[in-house]
């Protein structure tokens, strides 16, 4: 599906990524962890399009372009256009493409828990409804893959887990490829079929995880292992 | 309605402290309000609306052309660095000149007629609209902009679309606040090479001693500036209503 090969990318020169090689398949979803500064963001730019890259990035087996082929990235924050109305912002990206948007707009909205919130300005809403609208604009436009940079990271707590929950069920239930950054080992745990972990600009571990779609709730022993033993690997 | 009953309060008070000043200095220089205000009501069938329509048109040519050109600099400043890097030491060296000492050099380039009257005031509004809207482009949320770009849109794009309608309020408070200083520059600006505008009225009727006339004009210019103010608070609530 979206395919790195000797894949290196940096700032001014310092290399923050090492020749990344990474294959990740169709309707999966995976997480990036990784400390601060061990190039997880730093790919993510990479591969939409912000930052230049060294190396091979493709996608359904053609070079990486993200005018003819279909990405959608959701940031920490301020993802959304703050002088258009929720419901413009999610039809932008069609619009921008000139295509029709599908028809499921509010049905997704509602999925989300915003389908009242249509009409209004991003700047009316709260962090988490703000970050719910920045997915639904993500999967109406139905992205090859969907990627997330710390996407859930400046939420309190019991929106985090709120958001979580809507989330997980969109994606499983639209069956979109997606590669979340992390620096949240539970969320990892929780969000991701597939952990991978990168180390000073490297490839550490590409792990299947037992616990997807489990919280921290139901098997707290599990997790409470599983978090030790990735965090002795970071 | 609040608002309505607060601008008449201010209104009564000036009419009261003007009457006060004309009762006290008891001199032709300082004539009663209600003479002047007949005498504006009066000169609206004579040439009145043809000196408010010349200066409210050099106001608005000039201001068009400033936010023309400005608005798009401004935007290719803030959002370029290569852009920014290059045209940013050519506007803050231009930027602090008194562009009232330009006004010889402008005359003897381009004359005395209505271009370097238009001129003078562009280079006073252009300048302020530049700086706010490269300022207002740098202050944006980039989140916005990387979002955009990895949905395919492009630099032109995203600035058209999304840059440009979003540093709307910038650019009317930059309006706003030059416009005091470009009614300024209007009755310089109007003081040679014409026999119409405000400020031609203004300056006749003083050199020949016409008190009422000279009034009328001051407070006909004080109008036109309420009049763009007012415009321009309208523009703001229909353009900015997401703030």
């Amino acid at each position: 599906m979206l395919s790195l090969k000797n894949v290196s990318m940096g700032y001014d020169e310092k290399a923050l990524l090492k020749n990344v090689n990474i294959d990740f398949a169709e309707n999966r979803i995976y997480a990036l962890l990784g400390k601060s500064g061990s190039g997880k963001s730093t790919l993510l730019k990479g591969i939409s399009n912000i930052l230049p890259h060294m190396g091979e990035i493709t996608l359904k087996d053609k070079p990486l372009n993200v005018k003819k082929q279909r990405l959608a990235l959701v940031p920490q924050k301020n993802s959304l256009v703050k002088w258009q109305t929720v419901r413009q912002n999610i039809l932008l990206p069609h619009k921008l493409r000139k295509e029709v948007a599908p028809q499921n707009l509010e049905e997704l909205c509602a999925e989300l828990g915003i389908a009242h919130l249509l009409d209004k300005y991003p700047g009316h809403l709260s962090g988490g409804e703000q970050q719910r609208a920045a997915i639904a604009t993500a999967l109406l436009f139905q992205p090859d893959i969907l990627l997330l940079d710390e996407a859930f990271s400046a939420l309190d707590a019991i929106t985090k887990d709120e958001v979580h929950t809507a989330f997980l069920n969109a994606i499983t239930k639209h069956k979109v490829t997606t590669v979340f950054v992390t620096h949240d080992i539970d969320e990892a745990l929780y969000l991701a079929e597939s952990i991978i972990i990168l180390k000073n600009g490297n490839l550490l571990e590409n792990m299947e995880n037992p616990l997807f779609g489990i919280t921290k709730q139901e098997k707290p022993l599990a997790y409470s292992k599983s978090h030790q033993e990735i965090k002795e690997l970071i | 309605m609040k608002k309505i009953v607060n601008s008449l309060i201010v209104i009564a008070f000036t009419l009261v402290v003007w009457q006060a000043l004309a009762w006290l200095i008891n001199s032709p220089i300082v004539p009663s309000p209600w003479l002047v205000i007949a005498n504006l009501i009066t000169s609206l069938g004579d040439k009145l609306p043809q000196h408010i329509g010349m200066s409210a048109l050099r106001v608005t040519a000039s201001s068009f052309f400033a936010l023309l050109i400005g608005v798009p600099l401004g935007i290719a400043i803030g959002y370029k660095a290569s852009w920014d890097r290059v045209l940013s030491p050519f506007i803050y060296l231009s930027y602090p000149i008194p562009k009232l000492a330009l006004l010889p050099i402008i005359m003897l380039l381009f004359g005395l007629g209505e271009i370097s009257k238009t001129l003078m005031i562009f280079l006073i509004i252009f300048f302020p609209i530049v700086v706010d809207c490269a300022g207002a482009v740098k202050a944006m949320d980039k989140e916005v902009f990387m979002v955009l770009r990895a949905f395919g849109a492009g630099g032109k794009y995203i600035c058209a679309k999304i840059v440009a309608p979003g540093i709307i309020p910038d650019i009317l408070v930059s309006l706003k606040i030059t416009t005091g200083i470009a009614l300024s520059i209007l009755f310089f600006a109007e003081n040679f090479g014409t026999q119409t505008g405000l400020g031609y009225l203004i300056m006749t009727s003083w050199q020949k001693l016409d008190y009422v006339n000279l009034y009328t004009g001051i407070l006909t210019l004080s109008l036109l500036g309420l009049a763009i103010f007012l415009i321009l608070d309208i523009l703001e609530k229909k353009l900015t209503a997401w703030k």
